[in-house]
This record gives C-alpha cells, structure tokens and sequence, in this order.
C-alpha cells in the first residue's frame, strides 16, 4: 500500500469532520502507533503482518489528518530500544521499511502534488547503510515540500535527541561560537531534531507511558491514551481525539498564555542554528551519496 | 474555520450537549460519593479489601509515585492523605508536581498537614530544604517526599549543558548514562514509575521531561476528595501495567 492513500471516508465522516473544524484543530498531531505485534497475535498472523497493517494504518491515518488540514503529523516508528528485539524482528522491521521508503521514490510526484515533506528524526548512524542511503535520498528529495510534514520517528528515543541536543551546544561553546549565557532551554529546543512542539499526543493500544518519546517536545501537548490497538484505529478514534483536544482547548491556551515571555533569539545564536541546519543537510547528502 | 453556519451550529450544539452530559454525570458521582461517605457503605470496605489483596499478590508498588497537580490549586489536606497512604503502601519516593511552585512556596503549610496525621513512628525526609541531611537509622516507617515545578525539569537541563561548556569534559564522553547520572544527582529522586494525574486531560506542564521517559501514568478527574480506595484503585491498574522496554 502507498504513502498517499486516497481518501475513503463516507458522506457522514466527512460531515463530521467539517462540523469538528468548526473548533480548533491541532496543528501537528504525534502518534505513538502502538499494538501491532498484539493485533497480529489476537488475528493469529505473523509478526510481519503485523507492521505490515501497521503501515497501511498510517497511510489512512495521514489521508485523515489531510482531510482535518493537521498540518505536521509525528509517527513513532522504530525505537533504538526495538534493536533489542529478536534478529529475526528487527531484520523484518528493517525490510519493511527499505521497501516503502523504496517505495517513496515511485510516488515522488503524489507526494509533490499533496507538498508532502518526509522527515527522519532520530540517530541514523545506527541503521545499516543502505537504509540510511535510501532515507536520506528520501528527506532530500522532498526537502522542499511545505504544505504538510510527515516526521518518521526512525532509529529514534527522545533521552538520545536530548543528549545530541547537549553535545552540539557544549561543543559550539568549547569553540567560542555562543557565549555561556546563551544556553538556555529555548536553545537546546532549538538543536533537537523537531522543527514544532505537537498539539495533541496519541498513543494506542492502552498503554500509558511516553516510551522514551518526544518527552521534551510534548510538554504542553494535549495527551490522549487509548485503548484501540494500532491496526484497527479508525477514523473515529482519531475524531474523539480531537473532540478532546476541543474540550481541553481552553485550559491549553490559557497554559500558553502564561508562557509568552521567550527570549529573543541574537543574531550570534542565529547564525549558529543556520550553520547547524546547515550540517546537517551536508550530512545528509554524505548519506545519500554513499 | 472555514465551511457555512450550519456546520458552525452543530458545532456548538455538540460541544454544549457534551457539557451538559459532563455536568450531570458529575453531579451525579458527586452525590453517589457523598451517599457512599454516608453509609460508609459495606461494598466500598470488601472492595478495599480485595484490592488491598491483589496489591500484595501482584507485588509490583512504585518506588517514586509523582502526583501532578495539573491546573488544580493544591489542597493541603487531601495532598497529606496521599502521603499516609503511601507510607501504608510502602512506596518510598512522593514527589508532587505543581508547574507555578505554589507548594514549594508554601512548603510549610503541607508539613502542618502532615505532621497531625502521622503517627508516632513514622518519619518524613524532605528533600526541598536545602542542606537537610538523609539521616539513617530510624524506627518505623519512611518516607522521603520532594516538591517539584518547573525549574526542575527543562531549566536544569539547560543548567547542565552550560556546565558541561565550562568543565574540562570532552564531547564524547556525553553519553545518555553521562547525562542521566548528573541529572540525577540534581534530581535526587528515581524516576517515577508511576504518575497520578489531576484533571480531566493530561498534559504535562512541563514536567521534568528527562525522568517521564517509562512513567506509567493514570487520571484522576480532581485530588480534592480523593479517596483511600481510588488510590487502592490506581495501584491496582499500575500493578497490572506491563513494561517491555523495547522488546
């Protein structure tokens, strides 16, 4: 199945759908996608057939955010606590996803149409190279695209972004490029691999932990837990969502309010953060011409 | 925020048929609960009973319990319940999260409250005044009790790195164990393996982000009237919560 799958709501769903974005509608929505292996258990398939479901789940699910106009949209992929797993699982893991990010230059210009722009976060040093070959080629080619973001929580735990997060400050410091008293929260936000914090936080399958997951970015994000396991999430658990995000919108807001006192980035951190972003993109086109 | 008026009535007309249905389903756990205080009824005993038991069976107790406040203002009284029930529990670590510092503030509000319900062997070791030593060697029961707000969290974080910009340390040697274990000397707590939250919706406030990382977290709609056999309740659910780290 595609990345862009076409849209297959009813008539009602659609009209639900305009009367909840009548209220406000969270801007970027994280996803923990949870219970595929137990789906494949209670269906009694294999594993791999599992992910497999767990796959096309996303595709619809992203059609769904397209349809609300939830511009960013954060999935939680693989964990490099998932590298733990038996050989068998994590190589079958890593197969899926050479072939739908493979699959990602066959759909290049659906993507270009939809201005779908694909990121990796997380430390792909620890994937094999021809994987991070294919996922770099991948974040370049739709590099440009700004209509809605898809960020790919690959190889990813939050304790590890925070850490890089801490090395390239103190090691921008060592050399004299930002003084001592510009490190502060905002920056350390700043040289995580996210561009937005999310609105709303979805995690499946009834747990209710974060597992190691955007834990710095979901501070003020709405936390939505649920019971229904990753495959068989359907529309309507997305809408009673966001029905809750409604109903918790006021208090939210009122919360940012509270915060509106952020610093003013100096030119001296600016030039910083671009010339990180900068490497950043160099690093990825070291990848992608390995 | 676009489509026409019709859609934008039924938007309200949703919205407020859902607080009318929150409104009396409230009112009416509130009446329920005043009824069950009035006859102290025999169900709510058998069930405290049975969940005290499957407690003990499961023996799986949270050695930090974190209690986040959410928007609530704090009430003294039913915060010091908390702690009675976790020196009952044996759990050792109580930590409340309120993201203005208003408990810190009014740290000594909370001990008054505590201190008349402890009993005579029970001890609480605070870990907010600064310089108060761990001191070893009590009888009876424990506990140590931290009252935390946002400069804990991502504020100490920050802290760090500039420390780290000043100390001779090389870059490669900050490795997640490195960073875990300054934090943790700031932090002074393990991380809570269980959070009870406050409120309809959860949101962390910012809570110290880097200890949430596999905190099993429950809801409660208020901490005002928060009863014995709801927290029985909640541990209950944590026992039962199964973490597989990866795997």
């Amino acid at each position: 199945m595609s990345w862009i799958a076409d849209n297959s709501l009813t008539t009602f769903q659609k009209f639900c759908i305009k009367i909840l974005k009548c209220g406000p509608i969270p801007e970027h929505v994280a996803i923990i996608m949870d219970g595929n292996r137990r789906y494949a258990q209670k269906q009694h398939v294999e594993k791999a057939e599992g992910h497999s479901k767990g796959f096309d789940k996303l595709s619809d699910c992203l059609s769904w955010c397209r349809e609300l106009e939830v511009k960013e949209v954060t999935v939680y992929a693989f964990s490099i606590e998932n590298f733990k797993r038996s050989k068998e699982e994590v190589d079958q893991l890593m197969q899926l996803a050479r072939e739908k990010f493979a699959r990602l230059f066959e759909e290049q210009d659906k993507l270009n149409e939809h201005g779908v722009c694909i990121r990796v976060i997380g430390n792909l040093a620890l994937l094999p190279e021809d994987l991070r070959k294919l996922i770099a080629k991948a974040m370049l080619m739709t590099e440009h695209n700004n209509k809605a973001i898809l960020n790919v929580a690959f190889s990813y735990t939050s304790r590890d972004e925070i850490t890089n997060s801490i090395q390239t400050i103190v090691e921008a410091a060592k050399q004299g490029k930002i003084e001592l008293d510009e490190i502060s929260e905002e920056l350390i936000s700043q040289c995580l691999y996210t561009k937005s914090n999310p609105d709303l936080l979805v995690r499946t399958s009834g747990e209710v932990r974060l597992s190691d997951f955007l834990l710095w970015q979901t501070s003020d994000s709405q936390i939505h837990f649920t019971d229904v396991l990753w495959p068989e999430f359907g529309i309507w658990h997305l809408l009673g969502g966001i029905f809750k995000y409604q109903r918790a919108h006021k208090q939210i807001f009122k919360l940012q309010e509270e915060e509106t006192s952020r610093e003013v980035v100096n030119e001296n951190v600016k030039l910083f953060l671009n010339e990180l972003s900068e490497r950043r993109l160099r690093q990825l086109e070291i990848y992608a011409n390995a | 925020m676009s489509s026409g008026p019709l859609y934008k009535v039924l938007y309200v007309l949703v919205h407020s048929i859902f607080t009318v249905y929150e409104w009396i389903t409230d009112a009416l756990e509130r009446i329920g609960s005043v009824f069950v205080d009035f006859c102290h009824g025999f169900f709510n005993i058998q069930r405290r009973n049975y969940l005290k038991n499957e407690i003990a069976k499961k023996n799986k107790i949270p050695k930090h319990l974190t209690v986040l406040l959410g928007r609530e203002e704090p009430s003294f009284q039913d915060l010091a319940n908390i702690v009675l029930w976790c020196l009952a529990s044996r759990i050792v670590f109580l930590s409340f999260y309120d993201h203005r510092g208003i408990l810190k503030k009014h740290q000594d509000k909370l001990e008054k409250e505590i201190s008349k319900k402890l009993q005579h062997n029970d001890h609480v070791i605070w870990h907010n005044i600064p310089g108060s030593t761990y001191k070893n060697g009590f009888v009876g029961r424990k506990i140590h009790i931290k009252l935390l707000s946002q400069d804990n969290g991502k504020t100490s974080i920050a802290n760090l790195a500039q420390r780290l910009s000043k100390s001779e340390s090389e870059i490669s040697d900050i490795s997640i164990p490195f960073v875990d274990h300054a934090l943790q000397k700031d932090f002074e707590f393990p991380d809570p393996e269980m959070g009870i939250s406050c409120g309809k919706y959860l949101s962390f406030i910012n809570y110290p982000p880097w200890q949430i990382r596999v905190t099993e977290f429950l809801s409660i709609k208020s901490h005002y009237r928060f009863r014995y056999r709801t927290f029985l309740e909640l541990l209950y659910v944590y026992g039962r919560c199964e973490q597989r780290l990866g795997k």
